[in-house]
């Protein structure tokens, strides 16, 4: 074995493990990129989220063109004409005489930087009075491309601060119903119990209608956050409940003890953080399972309402059979659902494989 | 006297049966009476499942005792809060039977060491490093492995960490549970040694529990048999080696001194 400058810990080396599965790696990758484009999307979306033209109402996915009259050129866009068959259907002519180039860094809608610093650059788009649909338009003729980003501001976002509330208080309570026991063991146990009777989406439908309806988006976008967290708090801490029975009894918890370390101390520095490999592989695999519940909410209508964008209230509009075969591009909400769910699965059951310590047991 | 043990009781609940009236219960502890004077080396030995280790962790306050009272200096402390204990707690310190699970897999050497000062508040930052590498050395480890984990160490090194990590609270009874037995014999010896070297230079007192009579010899100057959860004989070191009363005390001293007996006829035969 090679001297090593530094000592690792244990998990340390688990996570070098995590590094050699190429699949889970990759999806790292693309969750990495879905996060960015979520945070930067005022700037990366040549349309603001309310941005509308009704005249270009499921516009299909514009094309972008680099070859002008047998000429390469820099890149344009063409203007759309909308016109209508012989049987009164909408169809979008292409007029190759107008001719947009795509500009970079344009002016554009107004926006704030990260919530602050008041901007209007976008990163591409084209001048008025063309339009660039990258992926199409949606039945008010917005851009789906900017939608999908704003959206995933959203989608994505609930899903990490919903499990941070939920994963703090359950760590919180699993944590302290493990070490004390006792009478403050069944009583939190109880009340978990209770939360996790009730089937999930029924909680979850109970909850919303306990909401004013006359909130704003910031107000329901919260008290979806809320409501989430409060349904999947329960399952965490009686797991975590159940590994700190027996961690508390494990000989340096006693030592701890016996140098006079609080209790609290004692639960946040020796127990929860042995429940770490097992929260974080927990943590990667209810991500999706919040994503999954505001869809659900926004879809039926209960959750992000128009003209603000999130995956789940997108995809209601593809609740039609006629809207998907007029425009298959708005089922793409659903697709960025599926992969982003499948990422966090992916690297969930990667990190299980190299974090779960009777899996390192039987490698030794 | 340092510590005194009265009536000391300590009875665990076993799981209750449907339909049964009375809880029964497994007396781990039953009606012990022990003193332990300030530098006279008590081994508390007895076979495993005698209940030695539940009264190590009683004296600790780290469960409570079912009836009975311990005696600390002198002042009772089996009706203290937790709170009440925690500047006491300093005085009495223990090594654990385990070397593997009595260090945190997650914190360093370093860690493992900074928890004394928890109790002690305000501590300042050289005085901690002095206090660290003082305790380091003095178990005979490199002060370099402050910020090793504990599974770069071997199983007898880590019980010289666990050494320390009792040592640095500057205790005056240190509990030994089990603290060698784990050992191979040739660990055993030097740790035994450690023991003795830190006795002087630190003032401490040992209650030294083990179920191998052989290893007390070295070290103590008084023996407790521990059978079935009661104190059943109670003797200085080379009474009960040459004029055991108790046949189980007999039985014990049997199996060490057959041990030692084979031990001594192998170093032979490598010879
Ligand atoms: N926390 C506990 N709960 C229930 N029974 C216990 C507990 N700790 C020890 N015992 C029982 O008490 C008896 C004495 O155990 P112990 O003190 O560990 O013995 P020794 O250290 O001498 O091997 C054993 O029968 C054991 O099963
Ligand atoms: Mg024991």
């Amino acid at each position: 074995m090679s001297k090593k400058i530094k000592s690792l810990s244990q998990f340390q080396l688990a996570m070098q493990g995590f590094k050699q599965n190429r699949l889970a790696v990759v999806c790292a990758w693309i969750l990495g990129i879905f996060y960015f484009c979520a945070i930067f999307a005022d700037f990366l979306a040549p349309y603001s989220f309310k941005n509308e033209e009704r005249n270009y109402s499921y516009c299909r996915p514009t094309v972008v063109r680099f070859v002008d009259e047998g000429r390469l050129s820099r890149p344009y866009v063409n203007a759309m004409q909308l016109t209508f068959d012989e049987y009164h259907k909408r169809v979008y002519q292409v007029d190759a005489q107008k001719k947009y180039p795509i500009r970079l860094f344009i002016k554009g809608d107004e926006y704030k930087i990260l919530g602050l610093i008041p901007c209007s650059y976008h990163l591409f788009g084209v001048e008025d009075p063309g339009r660039i649909y990258l992926f199409g338009a949606d039945a008010r003729g917005r851009d789906l491309f900017s939608r999908l980003l704003y959206g995933g501001r959203i989608s994505l976002s609930i899903g990490v601060i919903g499990v941070a509330i939920s994963f703090s208080i359950g760590l919180l309570l699993g944590g302290i119903a493990g070490y004390y026991g006792g009478l403050t063991d069944e009583i939190i146990m109880r009340i978990c119990e209770m939360m996790m009777m009730i089937p999930g989406f029924y909680l979850l439908l109970a909850l919303r209608a306990a909401v004013p309806d006359d909130f704003n988006s910031i107000q329901v976008y919260f008290s979806i956050v809320i409501i989430l967290s409060f349904i999947g708090w329960a399952g965490l801490a009686r797991i975590i409940r159940g590994m700190c029975l027996s961690l508390k009894t494990r000989e340096y918890v006693l030592a701890a003890k016996a140098m006079g370390v609080s209790d609290i101390r004692i639960i946040v520095h020796h127990i929860l953080p042995h429940t770490l490999s097992y929260s974080i592989i927990a943590i990667m695999l209810s991500i999706p399972g919040y994503i999954l519940g505001e869809s659900g909410l926004s879809l039926l209508g209960l959750g992000i309402v128009d003209p603000y964008a999130s995956w789940g209230n997108m995809l209601s509009d593809a609740m039609s059979v006629v809207h998907i075969t007029f425009a298959p591009w708005i089922l793409l909400p659903g697709i960025l659902i599926f992969i982003t769910v499948m990422c966090f699965n992916v690297i969930g059951d990667a990190l299980r494989d190299c974090l779960d310590p009777k899996f390192k047991m039987e490698e030794i | 006297m340092l510590l005194e043990l009265k009536k000391v009781k300590k009875y665990f609940p076993l799981p209750q049966e449907l339909f049964q009236k009375e809880r029964e219960y497994v007396r781990a502890v039953d009606n012990v009476d022990l003193t332990i004077n300030a530098g006279e080396n008590l081994g508390l030995v007895g076979e495993s499942g005698s209940g030695k280790t539940t009264l190590g962790r009683i004296i600790l306050k780290l469960y409570p005792a079912t009836e009975g009272a311990v005696f600390l200096e002198g002042k009772d402390i089996t009706s203290l809060s937790n709170k009440e204990m925690r500047p006491l707690r300093k005085n009495i310190q223990m090594v654990f039977q385990d070397p593997y699970s009595s260090l945190d897999p997650r914190c360093t050497i370093r860690n493992v060491l900074n928890e004394a000062f928890v109790l002690e508040g305000k501590v300042v930052f050289e005085e901690r490093i002095k206090r660290m590498k003082g305790v380091l050395r003095a178990v005979g480890l490199s002060v370099s492995s402050l910020d090793k984990y504990p599974h770069e160490f071997s199983g007898g090194e880590r019980q010289r960490i666990a050494i320390a990590r009792a040592l640095i609270m500057n205790p005056k009874l240190l509990i030994l549970d089990e603290a060698v037995s784990s050992l191979d014999v040739l660990i055993q010896e030097q740790v035994i040694d450690l023991l003795k070297e830190l006795q002087d230079k630190y003032d401490l007192t040992y209650l030294f529990i083990t179920h191998n009579l052989r290893v007390v010899r070295k070290l103590c100057q008084k023996i407790a048999v521990m059978y079935k959860g009661k104190i059943v004989e109670l003797a200085g070191t080379e009474e009960v080696f040459s004029n055991p009363i108790h046949p189980y005390t007999k039985k014990l001293l049997a199996a060490a001194l057959d041990y030692k007996a084979n031990y001594q006829e192998d170093e032979f035969e490598i010879k």
